[in-house]
């Protein structure tokens, strides 16, 4: 633990709780049976043992509770006081004394005192009287237990396929119920069974179990009682379920639940590219109401993505709402939207806010709510609003009425303001209520309220769930486990967790690290064959059945294969403080040879990623960090002159956005003077007078990267030894990267580079031109786009698009790979292109048709092919041909 | 203007903790250590305070008494929120009938904490 304002706190007021108690103790030895005394005893443990809970201090709080028990159980007059006990309290604040100690030299307890912890709590507890048969009855018939307070399960813990079979059946005229049943501890002596009592809970979807108090030592575990929480899903009716609960209803929590709270989608968000083209083509499918055309986009689409995707779960919820709630398009578009971002946050606050589609719901579903509450938020506020029905349910004899009307109102208010609702009605409500001096109009106004708000139609058919449910599409109940993979990322990186235990590090020899990435590699590729095997069996040898099974196997594989090269990927991660470790040496050598003062920051030094790119970043990254010291950062006196602090200061920031690492050097140096930098290019005939007349300030920064262009007129034996940016760009480029640089003269310099996880595979875009495949790495694509062929305009001879407002150049690959062939275009006559980013423009590449994105293993070109740069590559598909990957860099540039 | 919460707890750790993550979420905290003295804060403010958090135990008087106390008074009335630990079940009928609006069982988690005080100043969800 670190040492925290909160922690400090917490220690100091212990320190003078300990002493009271103590006081408290002696005082009591000489009046053994003042009361007050005993109050006030309880009360200075339960605060203490209170506080102890905020901090992980189990020890403590342990023994505490046991002290907190034996002192209830005295004050209660379950037990007299006596001097063992006084022993026994005496011993607990020595105790609890030294559990501080530890905390304040060492910031945790030491292991050491968990045994004497034990021994402390066994010694408390046999002091307290087991409480006798009549209190035990007392307790458990206790009538005010409120079931509300029994936690409901997060939605998000239930398995996709649970919540898409209730979905299914609540599309079917079902209600939809979460459920937390909390049997009692004695339950078993009253001849109930739990377990039984939920397998035969109409309707149920999924179930799972969870213990309510952790385990005790299997010394201290009363198998006799009950331990258990049940949550449970079920599809069936309000009736039905309250029915089934009948004679325990304190012990279950019912929360009717909408359908559209079940849509979350879940898996690895940073796993796949953006489909940018696909959201648009399924929501031109969705206004065009071409449903079919939208199931077959998205099958296809779930086809090419890995299945524990977070994009592959909103896929399937995408292909499971067409399928059974097809006229849900509002659900339907904030779905196909989310893809862009991969989040659920929009989608889950605007299903929190709707109802369960009914036919007649529909009026609710597309006009927008007025303000969005997330799923927990709307169960709280439910919580709030039912205890307010309580408060006023109470008997109204009580003083302060009007005080208390006026707290449920405001309350109630600020519930209606979360809703964006207007409070008008319930001011005039709270006003009757002033009025008659009874709680009675507000009641009857909030039951109202709460009504409406139900979250299930109250106009729901009746039929039994049974009669609606075909049989064909309603398996068994199956209790499922909660430990399903799909649902533990976590898990899938074992790494982590194993290089906490010191004991469990292995060491294994780089290469056959890189054998396995290879060999996985290898089955990536293999596993590709099967769709088209799958594809063959259907269509030259009319098994679909054949070829369904192998489509079935094949996602088995894919996942299986996929998540293998998660792990061995993230064996080969290293943090980037492998290479930010020397600059710290680096910097104060550079900076004192130089005569400069210079303050180094690095951050994110524990970002991780590949072995080779954190490889290829080390040169580079020095690279960039001699330049800020030599010409970026002045000497002391030029910096007090132009009023900065005489220090200079260069921060070098790692950062992981999604699957790329992101650096950051920045210094607030002099900048770099784009007129000098036009001058220069222009004497060194990097620009011509034309170019020189048009470039902008930003443009004429980024030159520093043309080749052979060096700012510094004296070459210092630093940076200037010949080796340009341009270097780096090139070291960037190589492995997957981009760099941007971003200078304002006076401030400082900022260079970004942004670096692939991982280089052992490549995403690219496929398409098609004259009936070949090629592709251009993802990293470089900005957009697809459809566009009619009468928008290309033809400025001076080249062929151009108006793209948001900004032209960019338009090129047939056909023409740059010097293929005979014309552009084809679709039947509604448009043509279809790619804007890629060159050098931070975009340039529109005319192409036949999209293929969808893949995951390549890249194999540089053999032989003489290898010194042709406009081919970035190649790679095998999985029916054995073989894909060029371009670089449409050098592509254009060669042209 | 930022929201005003009152927070009336004996224990200055429990004070601390609230006061930390309220005041991260840009709401002005005030705190009195039992009930009287929380009594005579809330007559001399100038303004109301939009919601209390009143932790049952204290010394001198204790939540209920103070929320008794509190509804009596001719104020702008906010709701608030009894706090109260594992051990000691709250007794919820005495609590409703003091004056309270909600309850919370120590120790509050800090996002189910901001989560409860948003919506019970209707401020919108936080989740």
């Amino acid at each position: 633990m670190k040492m925290t304002p909160l922690l400090s706190q917490f220690l100091l007021e212990s320190r003078d709780f300990l002493d009271e108690i103590g006081t408290k103790l002696i005082a009591l030895e000489s009046e053994p049976d003042s009361n007050d005394l005993m109050n006030e005893l309880f009360r200075l443990v339960h605060t203490l043992k209170g506080n102890s809970g905020l901090f992980d201090v189990p020890a403590m709080t342990r023994v505490l509770h046991a002290g907190e028990d034996l002192m209830d159980a005295v004050r209660n007059a379950r037990l007299s006081y006596s001097q063992e006990l006084a022993d026994q309290l005496l011993a607990t604040i020595d105790f609890v004394a030294v559990l501080l100690s530890d905390i304040e030299q060492t910031g945790e307890i030491s292991s050491e005192r968990t045994e004497p912890a034990e021994v402390l709590v066994r010694n408390l507890r046999q002091l307290i009287p087991a409480p006798s048969p009549d209190e035990l009855d007392a307790d458990a018939d206790e009538p005010s237990f409120d079931p509300t307070t029994i936690p409901l399960p997060e939605l998000s813990t239930v398995p996709e396929t649970a919540r898409m079979e209730a979905f299914r059946r609540s599309v079917m005229g079902s209600e939809l119920f979460l459920i937390a049943y909390r049997p009692e501890a004695e339950c078993f002596f009253k001849g109930e069974d739990p377990f039984y009592q939920v397998r035969q809970l109409p309707g149920l979807v999924w179930g799972h179990t969870q213990a309510r108090e952790p385990w005790p030592p299997l010394l201290e575990l009363d198998c006799y009682r009950c331990n258990l929480d049940f949550h449970l899903l079920a599809a069936s009716t309000r009736s039905e379920v309250d029915e089934h609960f009948r004679y325990t209803p304190e012990q279950a929590h019912i929360q009717a639940l909408s359908a559209f709270a079940l849509v979350i989608p879940q898996g690895q968000s940073n796993g796949g590219p953006v489909y940018a083209d696909f959201v648009d083509e399924a929501l031109k499918l969705l206004h065009a109401g071409d449903v079919q055309g939208l199931a077959d986009a998205s099958r296809v689409m779930l086809e090419l993505s890995a299945p524990g995707l977070w994009l592959s779960s909103a896929l399937r919820w995408l292909q499971l709402i067409i399928e059974v709630a097809p006229e849900e398009r509002t659900l339907l578009e904030r779905l196909i939207t989310s893809l862009t971002s991969s989040s659920t946050a929009e989608l889950t606050d605007w299903a929190a806010q709707t109802h369960v589609p009914t036919p007649t719901d529909t009026a609710v579903t597309e006009s927008e709510p007025a303000t969005r509450l997330s799923d927990i938020d709307q169960q709280r506020l439910t919580e709030i609003l039912a205890v307010q029905s309580e408060i006023l349910a109470l008997s109204e004899s009580t003083d302060g009425l009007p005080g208390r009307l006026q707290a449920c109102a405001a309350t109630i208010a600020a519930c209606l303001a979360n809703l964006g609702e207007p409070a008008a009605e319930l001011d005039e409500a709270l006003a009757a209520a002033l009025e008659l001096n009874s709680a009675q109009p507000l009641a009857e106004w909030l039951a109202a309220l709460r009504e409406g708000m139900a979250p299930v139609a109250t106009t729901a058919p009746a039929p039994t769930s049974a009669a609606a449910t075909p049989p064909a599409t309603a398996p068994a109940p199956a209790f499922e486990r909660r430990s399903s993979p799909a649902m533990e990322p976590e898990a899938k990186f074992g790494r982590r967790a194993e290089d906490n235990v010191s004991g469990k590090v292995l060491k294994v020899d780089q290469t056959k690290i890189d054998r396995l990435m290879n060999l996985i590699g290898e089955m990536i590729v293999a596993k590709n064959a099967l769709p088209y095997l799958a594809k063959r069996a259907e269509d030259e040898f009319g098994t679909r059945e054949l070829g369904r099974e192998i489509k079935t196997q094949y996602a088995v594989i894919n996942r299986i294969a996929e998540e293998m090269q998660d792990s061995i990927m993230q064996v080969r991660m290293m943090p980037v403080s492998f290479v930010f470790q020397r600059f710290p040496r680096l910097v104060r050598d550079i900076s004192r040879k130089l005569g400069k003062q210079v303050e180094l920051v690095l951050e994110g030094e524990d970002t991780e990623a590949d072995k080779n790119v954190i490889e290829a970043l080390a040169d580079p990254l020095i690279h960039i960090v001699r330049n800020s010291l030599d010409h970026g950062l002045e000497v002391p006196e030029v910096r007090q002159a132009s009023g900065k602090p005489p220090t200079g200061q260069l921060r070098i920031r790692a950062s992981q956005e999604s699957d790329r690492v992101m650096i950051e050097i920045s210094d607030d140096g002099g900048g770099i003077n784009p007129t000098i930098i036009k001058r220069k290019a222009y004497e060194k005939g990097v620009l011509d007078e034309a170019q020189l007349e048009r470039i902008t300030d930003q443009e004429a920064v980024q030159l520093v990267f043309a080749a052979r262009f060096s700012t510094v007129d004296e070459i210092t034996d630093l940076s200037g030894r010949g080796v340009g940016m341009d270097v780096v760009r090139t070291a960037i480029d190589k492995v997957g990267g981009s760099i941007d640089l971003h200078s304002q003269v006076g401030e400082g310099t900022t260079i970004r580079l942004s670096l692939p996880l991982s280089m052992a595979v490549t995403h690219v875009m496929v398409f098609t031109s004259d009936g070949q495949n090629f592709a251009v790495p993802m990293d470089r694509v900005v957009e697809t786009i459809r566009m009619p062929v009468t928008d290309i305009r033809t400025i001076k001879r080249s062929k151009t698009l108006s793209r948001r407002g900004k032209i960019i150049p338009l090129m047939a690959i056909n023409e740059l790979l010097a293929i005979p062939a014309e552009p084809q275009l679709n039947s509604a006559g448009e043509f279809t292109a790619l804007v890629v980013r060159i050098d931070h423009q975009p340039v529109a590449l005319m192409v036949d048709e999209f293929r969808g994105v893949m995951d390549v293993i890249l194999k540089p070109l053999p032989g003489e092919l290898a010194r042709l740069k406009c081919y970035a590559g190649a790679a095998l598909l999985g029916d054995g041909s073989v894909l060029i990957v371009l670089n449409p860099k050098e592509l254009i540039e060669w042209a | 203007m930022a929201q005003r919460i009152f927070v009336i707890d004996d224990a200055a750790t429990v004070r601390l903790y609230h006061r930390q993550i309220l005041e991260g979420a840009g709401f002005e905290v005030h705190e009195a250590i039992n009930g009287i003295e929380a009594l005579e804060k809330v007559l001399l403010a100038s303004t109301p305070f939009d919601l209390y958090l009143v932790d049952v135990n204290m010394p001198k008087q204790d939540g209920y008494g103070f929320l008794r106390e509190l509804r009596q008074l001719d104020i702008r009335q906010a709701p608030a929120i009894m706090i109260s630990t594992e051990a000691q079940a709250i007794d919820r009928v005495k609590a409703w009938e003091a004056g309270a609006n909600f309850y919370l069982v120590k120790p509050i988690k800090p996002d189910a904490l901001l989560g409860y005080v948003h919506l019970l100043l209707g401020a919108g969800g936080t989740a």
